[in-house]
């Protein structure tokens, strides 16, 4: 168990932020922070990892306590054993890639229990080919992979990534991610992943914290929190969604497509290369849900889903309505997100408890919003 | 050697021993007040700046009268150290070595601080994050990383020391022997009637020692360059 709770008042000025966060986490896996910039999320982080000690704070991974302002107790930053992997990496620029992944030996010799050893990091991180290169020879991926295999070398108890991908173009991220993906069943610690793009938490976390102005609003596996927490307002780019956890049940070949089984129904998406049975996550737009209250006939659009209406959020001025449609039974809900004007919303009459049939192009479905789960 | 005299080569010995001195004591001196003024918020930490660099900017001479006035036999500190440590330092080459330091210095903690300002403090944090103490992160990350700025701080600060001449003669006096450096000693030589042939031989002396002090310098920063591109 990972358990993280803090609080604290920052006062830059006359701006006055206020952390008051409490987390638990399992003692494996990833957990990603979701949040808009400026909710906290890195600070968060700075206080686990021991680089900002605020009024009061616990940290606790397994066993250890990392610090616990009532009880006065405080491991300094360098003796946590914490793994920090900076949005700008923060290589040293006098040391070739080499060095830089040895840098945390001097001061954290390796113990025999350390899962991964050097040849296995590098391995994982595909650097054997990189470890002769001064710093700055290596394109923002590559850097961006030293950092993680320098923090994983430092045998750290608890890994933090700190928007690993946000400096990078979807190019790199591309490339990079699989990396990331390979990490999480390889590593036998709990990492914290913050981001703010939901596609990334979809490939990577099993948990999901939502961080909104300095609180943890949601915590929970990251299905059931995008289905129970409309997420559009909480980010800056559009990226968020519900992610649906499906199973593979067949291919259509002739078509070029794949059916799933999402909360007992039927989805169809563009072809994905995996066995009937595999395991999969849909992340599913809001903006590419239409709804419709009568089963539409003479339609290009392929998925057809029936469900009825949770809730609807609104706010004045603002021309969309995230409308929440539970596509599964009253017994085992399973909520989607639709996003339409609130113009639309008012010619259907939209009303909780109507039921309605949420439409999801197959196109909008593709590689990037399909994975192993 | 060489047919030089005894004379000149204690005036090289002097000159050697003065800078070599000033550069070693000065070092830690010059690398914490670079780091205080590159890094430090502190009331005072613009007067600091001042005094540090007060020597650039006023006559050598000014320098070698306050420091009579503040480490002579008589001096507010002088008197104290003569009276409990038996020690004095007016006309002897300690004394030559810490005009010339007090001299130069300003010349040592700029390009360290000015590199040292270059250098993102976050990858301190970094370190700490690695394990490494505070400490540990500073001499293991920032110090290679301004080694250029420490090794051209350190050549300037020779260099100065070396030649320095007013505040010299102003607080430790021409002594041969003593604390009679190549420069003094080459101005004895001009105001010495037939001293021409000895002037031009120190002149040479100075221009050797110093290009091969410009050489080094400039070796010791190539392979310091090299070793920060990680090459």
């Amino acid at each position: 168990m990972l358990t993280i709770e803090a609080g604290h008042r920052f006062v830059d000025g006359t701006n006055v932020f206020r952390l008051d966060a409490s987390l638990n986490t399992p003692d494996k896996g990833v957990t990603a922070i979701f949040g808009r910039s400026g909710s906290g999320k890195t600070t968060m982080l700075k206080i686990v990892a021991g680089l900002l000690r605020p009024d009061f704070v616990k940290v606790q991974v397994g066993d250890a306590v990392l610090c616990d302002t009532q009880h006065g107790a405080w491991v300094p930053p360098e003796k946590r054993r914490i793994g920090y992997v900076f949005q700008d990496t923060r290589l040293f620029p006098h040391l070739n890639v080499k060095n830089n992944l040895i840098f945390g030996r001097r001061f954290n010799p390796p113990s025999d229990n350390q899962a991964l050893s050097f040849d296995a990091i590098v391995n994982l991180l595909d650097l054997g080919s990189l470890l002769d290169r001064p710093i700055h020879h290596l394109s923002g991926g590559e850097s961006q992979r030293v950092a993680i295999g320098r923090a994983l070398l430092a045998n750290p108890r608890l890994l933090l990534l700190d928007e690993p991908l946000a400096a990078l173009d979807s190019e790199r991220k591309a490339e990079i991610l699989p990396y990331l993906e390979g990490l999480r069943h390889s590593l036998d610690l709990p990492i914290l992943y913050v981001s703010h793009s939901l596609s990334e938490i979809r490939r990577l976390a099993t948990w999901l914290a939502v961080l909104d102005d300095g609180q943890i609003k949601a915590f929970g596996t990251v299905e059931d929190i995008t289905g129970a927490m409309d997420l559009s307002p909480l980010t800056d780019d559009g990226d968020t969604g519900t992610v649906l956890a499906a199973t593979v049940t067949e291919h259509v070949a002739t078509h070029g497509l794949t059916k799933l089984a999402a909360a007992g129904q039927t989805l169809l998406v563009t072809k994905l290369n995996l066995p009937p049975g595999a395991h999969v996550r849909v992340q599913v737009r809001p903006q590419d849900v239409a709804l419709a209250l009568e089963r539409p006939e003479k339609l290009s659009v392929l998925n057809i889903l029936e469900g009825s209406i949770k809730s609807i959020v609104e706010s004045p001025g603002r021309p969309v309505v995230d409308v929440q449609v539970n596509i599964g039974s009253a017994k085992r809900p399973v909520h989607l997100w639709a996003q339409i004007t609130r113009l639309a919303s008012e010619r259907l009459g939209l009303q909780i408890d109507m039921p309605v049939y949420a439409l999801i192009k197959a196109v909008s479905l593709d590689k990037d919003r399909v994975g192993l789960s | 050697m060489f047919g030089f005299s005894t004379l000149e080569l204690e005036a090289l010995q002097i000159s050697l021993k003065v800078a070599l001195w000033s550069v070693t004591w000065s070092f830690p001196l010059a690398l914490g007040t670079a780091w205080l003024l590159a890094r430090k918020e502190f009331r005072g930490k613009a007067v600091l700046n001042a005094v540090i660099h007060v020597p650039l900017v006023v006559p050598p001479v000014v320098i070698g009268y306050l420091l009579l006035v503040l480490l002579g036999r008589q001096g507010i500190v002088g008197a104290w150290l003569n009276d409990w440590f038996d020690v004095g330092l007016v006309f002897t080459w300690q004394g030559a070595a810490i005009a010339a330091s007090v001299v130069a210095f300003p010349l040592f903690v700029r390009p360290i601080r000015q590199a040292l300002e270059g250098v993102d403090p976050r990858l301190e944090e970094a370190a700490v994050t690695l394990g490494a103490d505070r400490r540990q992160a500073f001499f293991a990350v920032t110090l290679p990383i301004v080694m250029p700025g420490i090794i051209s701080g350190a050549l300037l600060f020779f260099a100065r020391a070396l030649g320095e001449f007013g505040a010299t003669i102003t607080f430790a006096a021409n002594i041969p022997g003593e604390t009679q450096t190549l420069p003094l000693a080459l101005y004895t030589a001009t105001q010495t009637p037939g001293g021409d042939t000895i002037a031009m031989r120190l002149v040479l002396l100075s221009l050797v020692l110093a290009l091969a002090a410009l050489l080094a310098s400039e070796w010791l920063s190539r392979r310091s360059y090299f070793q920060l591109r990680g090459h």
